[in-house]
Formats: structure tokens, C-alpha cells, sequence
């Protein structure tokens, strides 16, 4: 709590965000816009297999005859994707040993508390820096190809994994999804594959840190996450980004695959710059995550503490295709100022006997708008499966909304499909219960938000606990006049 | 030499009501004072102005608490200077053990005292040894706090909260009403355990017995339409408990 | 109290204290509740396609229960416009061979003080389907806000669907809102305990199901409308379930 008393005081002192810095670095930019031209060039420069090639073609040729979605709760003005830097890598790119890269990208590492340092395996995590669209250094992916492991970037996997890359990409969610996912399968730069082989429990939990530095340069990430038949895996996601006027579009995908008896957890705590509290710049954050429950009681868990961005509308996913299977989404999104989520999950159950449990804290605070969106779907065939949902909302103040919007779909009758969902807000009686008790405001609130989130925080890998009780002080702060 | 708790011709509104009409009370350092009076005359209103509850609105008079005049003063503040209101009906906080909420609560003290915060073991033992005295069981530490508590168990841990702050004045605030007979027997014990001649009471109550024989207070008030229209030793309530509230009701 | 009417449909302001049941036909319905009024409306929704608009005035209180069968698509639009106004509507839904029903309702609390309670509960079997959409939305700054939604539905059959949406749209933060949605099965306990009371398995299941709906019904003052709507109901269930 003290630590998080600071954090707090440090932003009110600097009157910055924490990360609002910008490495100078030079950049290798395309010019801005995009056609077909452009796609061709993004493969060209990653020196991608025709049958890459062809994928992002289609996707492409497909984007144009699509249109944005406004569907949401989310009011934001149409991009201008001509407007937009689709590649910005720095010209000091990756490189064989940790020696050879560039000493400032390091720097700026450090700063954002990636252990990309060799002491970084006592802590036990290995990481995969993203830096604009290439991924920089690759950590301890020969201590982890020891076991089998593939821990390493998209680019890379394409190269020296193509076959695997082939098979998979596309699978869970193809480039028809969506609109963004669509931009994503033409113009995606890089990101995270990791592969586990059978029966390989991944001693350490992998992680990513996201960054988007260059101007204008929107991220369109791409994770790759296969496991195999009984192995298991923890990925950990964090993001940050520096201060910004201007939008910045993140339209990211992740696709998981989960093969008979093994278990994926993917956790994020994202904290992407969320605007000032005018509502002005801030990131765009459109993002697809799915899972394919592919085999036989296998599992994947979703964890999730959103409090940046200035609009975000993510699904994180499961298709519980396997007999047994099992999904799980725990979220916590906090929004205050200007911010508006919408954000929720699907699960959807195909399989006999599989179960899926999902618990939403939404918390809402200044002027900001925070929407739960869910789906629930069991097929006619999926006997005995159960969907157990939880979905509560906080609201702090009175210029904010708090929806919840959970669609719920049985075909089956032995299947069971339960869903509560509560609206409050901080009392104020619980507010003078503590202050009586020496507490001022801003702690008191600190208190009941972190006891309202309480069952999701406990989900996180340890690591990510703490930044995540730190991140929820943080964003909700000046919320409580 | 002023007392330590000086009220002077307190009047004090909730909304467009006027509740306390020039209400005057002074408590000297390690005693206890009982507060008893018809329902409506303004008791609750009396503990909560001491805590500085927003929803009362004092039109005129002063506060002083320890030479210091209390009414600017935030919530918060007067609970760190060592002011602790016990409260009648303690609401419920989920997702949060009594043991936490006590660690924040107590290094908060702590800090605006120029202390460093209790490392865990201290701050274990402290809990504990007052847990013990007042049969706090340890499932009851970790509940969320006065979650799934009956309203004996609310009044218990309200008192256990008062001796995990070790606050200067203590309000109690209808200590009694909805406790079962070895609850009472608790509560008035750790009163009994916290008296010292540093520490002050203020106790607001209906229950007549409870008072006289369990914490033998120092002076009685008779709170009456806003005022307090009597003062008394411990025997005033003997008079009550006979005659009821009538005859200091006449004499307004 | 008032001798139940039956309700045809025209922009009607009802005063004091009354009952009426309606037959509803393919006419939407607009009814006015008085400030100070309490009503109580039962409707009987059998292939009929209709949108019922209330608006209720302050301190007034109004009990809606809704009787969905076959084909039916129904809409209750319930506006909180007076202060201190409070609704409760419960609709019981049975939904057989060939029938479908879809159910929109739309509570808005635009007063403040005001309460809203609903409990929906229905049955899919054979190759029934229904939809339910449960809408509730407070504006900006409407203080002391409650409302509850609950819906529960049994999946009898392989070919049946039930498809709920309960919504809430809040933007305001007095407010206690609450709503929970369950669709599922009889209890196998239940059943198990009955079947060991010398109880056959198809009674024993007819008897659960009317049960489950009953909790609808009890808020039917009428004796004879609660009986009518009994043997509408088991009409309705018949010998498929």
C-alpha cells in the first residue's frame, strides 16, 4: 500500500506519466499510408515465404471491402488508416548476442523494468522486448530450446519454424474475423510465437513488453501461442507507452491453441497511455485474442487488469471444442477520465462436459464509459456443460456508466448457463468507515476498489499482482473529490 | 485548564432539520461519560459531528479537542489526532480480511505520528493479543470485514478496532442495543481493559443496567430535544431507570 | 378493491387502486398510471405480436404479469417518469411444439427513487424457443436507484433454445442494480426425491416443471385468474413434457 502511495505521489509530483518519455532513436519509416504496394514491402523487408506472402494479400484485398465497426458503446471518429506509419523498426535491430544491441534500446529497457540483464534468471523470466514492430533481443531462448521450447519472435518463427507458423496462423481467428483483424493479417510487424512441446511444463513464465515510440506508427502485433499435448505454459503480457497528442491505433492479435491435456494461462496487465484528462490522445486498442480448446480437457485461462487506453474493445476468447475443456476469464478494466472500454468475452462450448467460468470487475470513474460485453453460447451437442458468470460494476462518481451486456445462448438442456451481474458504487458510509479509521480518501477508495477486485488479482502470476494494485491507485486517482 | 473534550453551544442541522440547539458537554482526560436520552434527541448526530460526517452541518458553536479546534478539521484527521467512533450499525467492506483493514488503518496512525509502519510480526502480535482479550476468533480476522457478522459480532469488532488503535477518545456510539448478554459483558469489558487515565469515554446508550454495573461511569448527561438538560453522577441513571425521560422533558 | 376487467386496448389513465387482466391481441397497449396509484395487470400473450407502454406517475406502483405462449413476440416498455414510483414485472413463458417467443422488456428509471423488480421465468421444450431481452437504463444523476432482474428458464428437450440478453445500461451511480440469468434443467435431486417417494418419472417431471413456473403465478391476487392461467399452463405442457 505504501508503494503504491508512492506511485501515486510521483505522478501527482511529475505531472507525467510515468513512461511518457521517447527514446531518440532513428528509425528505418515507411512513408505513411497503405495499398497493396506497402504489404508487399513489409514481407519483402521480413524476406517472408510466398505462402506468407498470399496470406497477407488476401487479407488485404479482403480489408477493402470491409468497413469499421461503430457497433460498440464506443464513440470515436474514423480513422484515417492512410494516415497512418504501417513499419518503423530501429535501425540497431535484433542481433545474435546481447553485446551487439544498441546500448540506448537497452537503456530505454531498464527504464521500463524489462530484466533483459542475465540476473534477470534468478527472477526466472524470460522476455521477448517488441520495440516498433521488431523484436529486439530474445532472451534465454537457447536455455529454453534446451527442453524443446520455441520462445522467440513471429519473424523468426517464420523463418526457422515455418512449417509449425503455417499450420497454425490463422486458425483461431482468420483474417475474416473482424475488420481489425483483417488489417492485422495484412500488416502485422512481428510479435510472440512460442511452441511447447509434448508433456513440456515451461519452467518459467514468458513474458512480453509492448512499446509503440514512433509517431504515427500504429502496433499490429501478432502472438502465436501452440501447446501441445500435456505440456503447460504461464505467458505474461505488459504494456506501456510514451505520451502522445495524436491517436495511436494498437490493433493486435493473439491466437492460442490448446492440444489434448495441456494448459495455457495468459495473463495482461495493460496500462497503455490512456489520454489526458481532457480526453485528448491516448491509444486505440482493438484487439482479438482467441483460444482454440482444441484437445481433450485441455485448459486456458484468460487474466486480464485493464486501466489505459483511451478506447478499448477486446474479447479475449475461448472455443471449447475439446470434451472437457475448460475456459476462464478473469478481467478487472478500470476506466476514469475520458476513457471508454467495451470490452467482455465469448465462450463458447462445442464439446461434451466442458466448463467455463467468468468473473468481470468493471470499474468507472470520472467521465468515462465502461461496457461489459458477453457471450455465452453452448451448442446442441455439448451435454453436461456448464458457464458460471460473475459480472460486477463499480461506479465512482456520477458522470460516468457502468453496461453490462451478456448474451447467453443454450441449446442443450443437460448444459447449465448461470450469470449474476451487480451494479454499486463506493458508499458513502463505507468511505467514513475508514476515514474514521485514519484512512484519507484516495486510500479508502485504494481499499474497496482492491477488495472488489480481489478474486481477479489473485489470478495474476505474482510478479504482475503487485504492478496490477499499483496500476489500479494510479489510474483511479483525482477520482474521489 | 480547558478540558480536553470542550463542546460549547454546539448547533448542529441535518438537511434543513435542526438537531443540537446550543448542546454544551466538556470531558477531562480519563473519563467516562455516559450520554443517555429519548430516541431523536440527538445522540447519533452528537457522535457523528465529533467525527466530522459531512451530512451534519454545524450552524454555530465550537469543538475543541486537545486545545485544537476541531471543526476544520477532515475525518480523517480527527481520527489520527485519536478519535474513534464505534459505530452502531458498522457497514460491510468485501474483499477485504479486518486483519488488513486494521494493518492500514494502525500504520496510518503511525505515519502522522512520525512513526514507521509495524513489520508483520509486530503488527501479528498486536492483533493478536487484543484478538485473544476479546474473543476475536482468527476466522473472524480474516472475514471480509463485518461480512456474514450477526450485529453482536459487528459490536465485538468494533471494540476490538478501538484497541488495535488505542485511540484518546473513545465514542461509543449505542454500544449495547442488538448484543446478546456475554457480548455486553465483552464490549463493557474492554472498555474496563482500556480505561486509563490518558484515555476518555464517551458512551451513548439506551440500556440503563449495562452502564451502571459494567463501566460505572463518571457523569451522566440527559440529552433532551438537542440539549443536554442534566448532568449527574452514575446515579442519575438509577433516576431514569425509574422515572424514564418525562420529567426532564417537562422542564423545557 | 376493484372486480377484475378485462382491459381492451386504448390510452387509459387509471386512478386509485386497481386490478385488470387483458387477453392481448396484435394492438399495442399505452396505459397511464396516475400519481398515488397502485395496479395490478395480468396478460395472457398467445400468437400475438404487441408492445405494451406504461408510464407510471409518482408514489404509484405497478405489478405486471405477463402469460407468454406460442407464437409471440412481446415487448414491455416501462417508463419511471414520477418520483418514487416502483414496478415489478414477471413474465412466465411456455414455449412448445413449433412455438417461439420473443420477450423484450425495456425498464427506464427516469425519476429518481424509483425501484424496479423483475422475475422471468419459462420453459423450451420440444422444439420451443424463446428469446429474452431484459433491458434496464438510468440516466445521469437519478439518485436511490434499485432494480432487480432475474431470469430463470428450463431446457427441456434437445431441439429447444432459449437465448437470453439481460442488459444493463447505468450511468448514474446511486444505484443498486442486480440481475442474474439461468438457463438449465430440472434438479436431479429434486426429481431423484420425489422418484423415492413413489412418484413416476413423468409426473414427477410435470409436477417440478409447474412448480418452477408457479413462483410466477403466485402474485396473481385472483384466485380465478390464477386457476385459469393453471390449466392454460398445463394445457400448454401437456403430456410433452
Amino acid at each position: 500500500m505504501t508503494e503504491s502511495k508512492d506511485a501515486l505521489r510521483q505522478v501527482v509530483e511529475n505531472d507525467a506519466y510515468k513512461y511518457g518519455f521517447v527514446t531518440e532513436i532513428e528509425s528505418d519509416e515507411f512513408l505513411k499510408g497503405i495499398n497493396e504496394d506497402i504489404v508487399r514491402c513489409i514481407s519483402h523487408k521480413k524476406n517472408e515465404p510466398d505462402w506468407l506472402l498470399d496470406f497477407r494479400l488476401k487479407a488485404f484485398r479482403h480489408w477493402l471491402t470491409i468497413k469499421e465497426p461503430h457497433w460498440g458503446k464506443i464513440d470515436y471518429q474514423t480513422i484515417d488508416y492512410q494516415d497512418i506509419c504501417y513499419y518503423s523498426a530501429p535501425k540497431n535491430a535484433a542481433k545474435k548476442t546481447m553485446d551487439e544491441v544498441d546500448p540506448e534500446l537497452l537503456k530505454t529497457y531498464e527504464k521500463l523494468g524489462v530484466p533483459l540483464q542475465e540476473r534477470a534468471v534468478l527472477a526466472g523470466v524470460a522476455v521477448d522486448a517488441v520495440f516498433d514492430s521488431v523484436s529486439v533481443a530474445t532472451t534465454f531462448k537457447e536455455r529454453l530450446s534446451q527442453q524443446g521450447i520455441i520462445f522467440c519472435s513471429i519473424s523468426e518463427a517464420v523463418q526457422n519454424h515455418s512449417d509449425l507458423v503455417k499450420k497454425y496462423l490463422g486458425s483461431v481467428v482468420p483474417y475474416t474475423d473482424n475488420f481489425f483483424a483483417c488489417l492485422n493479417a495484412a500488416v502485422f510487424s512481428d510479435g510472440t510465437f512460442v511452441y511447447i512441446p509434448k508433456g513440456v511444463r515451461c519452467p518459467m513464465e514468458l513474458s512480453t513488453y509492448f512499446r509503440i515510440n514512433a509517431k504515427k506508427t500504429g502496433q499490429f502485433e501478432r502472438t502465436l501461442i501452440i501447446a501441445d499435448d500435456s505440456s503447460y505454459v504461464s505467458y505474461l503480457e505488459g504494456c506501456t507507452a510514451p505520451q502522445r497528442d495524436e491517436n495511436q491505433l494498437h490493433a493486435a492479435i493473439v491466437e492460442i491453441i490448446v492440444l489434448d491435456n495441456a494448459e495455457v494461462k495468459y495473463s495482461t496487465v495493460q496500462n497503455w497511455y490512456p489520454g489526458d484528462k481532457e480526453g485528448r490522445g491516448g491509444i486505440y486498442n482493438f484487439v482479438t485474442k482467441r483460444g482454440l480448446c482444441a484437445g481433450y480437457n485441455s485448459k486456458l485461462s484468460w487474466t486480464q487488469v485493464e486501466t489505459g487506453s483511451a478506447l478499448t474493445w477486446k474479447y479475449p476468447s475461448c472455443v471449447l471444442k475439446g470434451d472437457n475443456s475448460v475456459g476462464e476469464f478473469y478481467s478487472v478494466a478500470i476506466t476514469n477520465n475520458y476513457q471508454q472500454a467495451d470490452t467482455g468475452t465469448k465462450m463458447i462450448h462445442i464439446g461434451k462436459n466442458t466448463k467455463s467460468t467468468i468473473v468481470s470487475k468493471g470499474i468507472s470513474a470520472g467521465k468515462s464509459q465502461n461496457t461489459y460485453r458477453g457471450f455465452v453460447k453452448i451448442a446442441k451437442n455439448s451435454e453436461n456443460s456448464r458457464n458460471y458468470s460473475q459480472c460486477d460494476s463499480l461506479l465512482i462518481g456520477n458522470q460516468c456508466g457502468a453496461h453490462t451486456l451478456p448474451v447467453m445462448s443454450d441449446e442443450c438442456p443437460s448444459a447449465c448457463v448461470e450469470h449474476e451481474a451487480t451494479t454499486s458504487k463506493i458508499s458513502d458510509e463505507q468511505l467514513f468507515y475508514c476515514k474514521q479509521r485514519g484512512l484519507d480518501a484516495e486510500e479508502a477508495v485504494s481499499l474497496i476498489v482492491n477488495g472488489f477486485c480481489k478474486e481477479v488479482m489473485q489470478k495474476l502470476p505474482m510478479e504482475f499482482a503487485m504492478e496490477a494494485t499499483k496500476l489500479v491507485a494510479v489510474t483511479l486517482e483525482g477520482s474521489v473529490g | 485548564m480547558s478540558a480536553f473534550l470542550e463542546i460549547k453551544d454546539l448547533y448542529v442541522n441535518a438537511g434543513e432539520k435542526e438537531i443540537l440547539k446550543g448542546l454544551s458537554l466538556s470531558i477531562n482526560r480519563g473519563e467516562i461519560h455516559v450520554v443517555v436520552g429519548p430516541n431523536g434527541a440527538g445522540k447519533s448526530t452528537l457522535s457523528n459531528v465529533l467525527c466530522g460526517n459531512e451530512l451534519y452541518k454545524v450552524i454555530s458553536g465550537n469543538i475543541d479537542f486537545n486545545g485544537e479546534n476541531l471543526l476544520p478539521i477532515s475525518v480523517e484527521d480527527r481520527a489520527r489526532r485519536g478519535i474513534f467512533l464505534s459505530f452502531q450499525s458498522p457497514v460491510e467492506i468485501s474483499g477485504i480480511s479486518m486483519s488488513t483493514f486494521m494493518k492500514y488503518a494502525l500504520n496510518s496512525h503511525r505515519k502522522f505520528k512520525g512513526l514507521e509502519p509495524l513489520d508483520a510480526i509486530s503488527f501479528a502480535k498486536h492483533l493478536k493479543i487484543r484478538a485473544k482479550a476479546l474473543g476475536i476468533s482468527d476466522e473472524m480476522l480474516k472475514r471480509p470485514v463485518n461480512v456474514n457478522c450477526s450485529g453482536g459480532e459487528k459490536k465485538r469488532l468494533e471494540i476490538f478496532q478501538m484497541a488495535v488503535l488505542e485511540p484518546e477518545l473513545c465514542i461509543l456510539d449505542e454500544m449495547d442495543s442488538g448484543m446478546d448478554v456475554d457480548a455486553v459483558k465483552i464490549a463493557s469489558n474492554g472498555v474496563n481493559i482500556m480505561k486509563d487515565s490518558k484515555r476518555s469515554f464517551l458512551i451513548i446508550s439506551h440500556n440503563n443496567d449495562f452502564l451502571y454495573e459494567q463501566i460505572k461511569p463518571d457523569y451522566v448527561h440527559v440529552l433532551v430535544n438537542g440539549k443536554i438538560v442534566k448532568t449527574g453522577s452514575k446515579d442519575l441513571l438509577l433516576d431514569i431507570k425509574k422515572s424514564g425521560f418525562s420529567q426532564f422533558q417537562k422542564e423545557i | 378493491m376493484e372486480q377484475v376487467k378485462s382491459l381492451n386496448n386504448f390510452i387509459s389513465e387509471v386512478k386509485g387502486k386497481s386490478e385488470f387482466y387483458e387477453n392481448v391481441v396484435d394492438t399495442d397497449t399505452n396505459i397511464k398510471v396516475s400519481d398515488d396509484s397502485q395496479v395490478f395487470h395480468y396478460r395472457i400473450c398467445k400468437n400475438v405480436k404487441n408492445t405494451l407502454k406504461v408510464s407510471l406517475g409518482k408514489n404509484s406502483v405497478y405489478q405486471l404479469i405477463t402469460l407468454v405462449l406460442g407464437d409471440a413476440e412481446i415487448g414491455v416498455d416501462i417508463d419511471m417518469k414520477g418520483e418514487n414510483s416502483s414496478c415489478k414485472s414477471d413474465v412466465v413463458y411456455v414455449e412448445g411444439k413449433n412455438g417461439k417467443a420473443t420477450i423484450s422488456t425495456f425498464l427506464q428509471h427516469n425519476a429518481k427513487r424509483t425501484k424496479s423488480s423483475q422475475l422471468i421465468k419459462g420453459v423450451a421444450f420440444e422444439d420451443g424457443k424463446a428469446d429474452f431481452l431484459g433491458r434496464i437504463y438510468v440516466p445521469y444523476n437519478k439518485k436511490e436507484i434499485e432494480a432487480s432482474q432475474q431470469h430463470r428458464a428450463l431446457l427441456l428437450s434437445k431441439n429447444a433454445l432459449v437465448k437470453a440478453v439481460p442488459m444493463l445500461e447505468i450511468y448514474s451511480d446511486d444505484v443498486k442494480c442486480a440481475h442474474g440469468s439461468a438457463i438449465g434443467s430440472l434438479d436431479q435431486e429434486q426429481l431423484y426425491y420425489m422418484k423415492t417417494r413413489g412418484v413416476d418419472a413423468l409426473e414427477a417431471h410435470k409436477i417440478l416443471t409447474y412448480a418452477f413456473l408457479n413462483e410466477v403465478c403466485e402474485g396473481i391476487l385472483s384466485d380465478d385468474l390464477k386457476n385459469t392461467w393453471e390449466i392454460l399452463i398445463q394445457e400448454c405442457l401437456g403430456q410433452n413434457v
